[in-house]
């Protein structure tokens, strides 16, 4: 793990930029999947009009 | 038409109340919301008597002794206009240093002594590579002599 | 003259475009923050001070100026809406909220991780980190008041005029470190004139923050477009639209 050291500071660096993919990937993981569940709801709302 | 231009001015208006209200809020508090004290605030006596308080500056070079054994510091900090003594015991943060930015938090004894029980490092806004540091470091000292 | 404004409001057209913009946004952000961690990572000189410490620089930064980004958009947004009664416009100030208040508590944490080690405290009460924090809870208030109205309409009028209000917080949290005595130092690069960082130092930070820009015009885009499905519940364009993706 030479390529994660960073002299004394190590854990604070390592610990701030994990931090950050974390928040962004959970950023990208919401919106998604609202977009997806909103796009799903959309679509049984139009199926259920067709049908009767 | 109308009603859209009265809801602009309607909410110019809440933004301009609002903002005052703030301004003056933060003025009424100035003392409050003030992080610390430099030394001559400290020297004209504006921190209030009896009360912990926290003092700022930069620390004077030469005037840091440790005491032998244990954890004791005493520095001086300036402001380049007044001074104050300082005594601390305890872990410094990893950028105290002479001529560093330093907040000391803690009472003013009558001998006129600072007595700390916590110290931080304020560093400022400047970034730059070691080398960098150096060369500025010898073009500030060839001018000075 | 406002014809742009309008046919940009109409929800089936901002819809497609959106969707057409989103990859482009999210692999430019993908880049340029994956550019921008290594640089500042790897690349760029350590600190003479605070030696590989600084670095944080470049998660911080960007997270603190996104913070104040959104909120000016979602404020923006807001009295858009209230004044000229879009509904797409409460829409976009709608999705800003999370992605804001993310942001801030990025900023807020990674803040925290950088000062216990360089100050020598995770935290104190002075005006930069006290405002920051205010923002933080301006964003929920903001969601939570959304969630508590359960007509859209008035969510949207109500939710607006807090998010307006709050605005006054900016220029406060901006300022806070030239207006009085606070233990963070002031701005780096905002300020007019050089800035004072090495250019070597700040072509990452300046990479990071487009790629952190990308990275929230992709997320907001994403989250119009579901805030826009669920208002637009029964209207003619969504069959096309919805059906044909």
């Amino acid at each position: 793990m030479e390529f994660l050291d960073f002299g004394k500071h190590t854990a604070y660096v390592v610990g701030s930029f994990g931090l950050t993919l974390i928040v962004l990937v959970a950023n990208v993981v919401a919106a998604r999947a609202r977009l997806s569940n909103r796009l799903k709801a959309a679509r049984r709302r139009l199926a259920s009009e067709d049908t009767p | 038409m109308k009603s859209r231009h009265h809801r602009l001015i309607g909410i110019g208006l809440v933004l301009v109340g609002v903002g005052l209200g703030a301004t003056f809020l933060l003025r009424a508090m100035n003392e409050n919301i003030l992080f610390y004290y430099s030394p001559s605030q400290v020297a004209a006596g504006e921190p209030p008597e009896g009360r912990r308080f926290r003092v700022g500056g930069l620390v004077v070079p030469g005037s840091v002794q440790r005491e032998e054994g244990n954890l004791e510091v005493k520095f001086v900090l300036t402001d380049n206009a007044q001074t104050v003594a300082v005594v601390y015991s305890g872990i410094l943060p990893d950028l105290f240093r002479e001529g560093q930015g330093i907040i000391a938090h803690g009472e003013l004894t009558t001998a006129g002594v600072f007595t700390a029980d916590e110290v931080l490092a304020k560093h400022d806004e400047n970034y730059m590579p070691p080398e960098v540091e150096e060369s500025l470091k010898t073009v500030h000292g060839s001018k000075e002599t | 003259m406002w014809t742009w404004i309008h046919k940009l409001g109409s929800p089936p057209h901002f819809y497609r475009i959106s969707a057409r913009l989103t990859p482009w946004f999210s692999w430019a952000a993908l880049l340029l923050i994956v550019a921008g961690a290594y640089g500042g990572l790897y690349v760029a000189p350590a600190d003479y001070q605070q030696l590989d410490g600084f670095r944080i620089i470049y998660v911080h930064v960007p997270s603190a100026s996104l913070s104040l980004f959104i909120y000016v958009n979602m404020a923006l947004a807001a009295a858009v809406g209230l004044i000229w009664r879009i509904k797409l416009a409460h829409a976009v100030a709608a999705a800003c909220a999370p992605i804001g208040a993310s942001f801030t508590f990025l900023a807020l944490a990674t803040g925290s991780i950088w000062a216990k080690p360089m100050w020598g405290t995770w935290w104190v009460w002075d005006a930069r980190l006290t405002s920051e924090l205010v923002l933080l809870f301006l964003y929920f208030g903001y969601m939570a008041l959304r969630a508590a109205i359960d007509d859209d309409t008035r969510a949207d009028r109500a939710s607006a005029l807090l998010a307006i209000i709050g605005v006054i917080n900016v220029p406060i949290i901006k300022y806070s470190v030239e207006w009085w005595n606070t233990l963070h130092q002031p701005a780096t690069i905002s300020k007019m004139g050089k800035p004072s960082m090495d250019f070597d130092m700040l072509v990452w930070l300046l990479v990071m923050l487009a790629g952190f820009m990308c990275f929230f015009a992709a997320i907001l885009l994403t989250r119009v477009r579901a805030e826009v499905l669920l208002r637009s519940r029964g209207q003619k364009w969504l069959r096309n639209t919805v059906e044909g993706s």
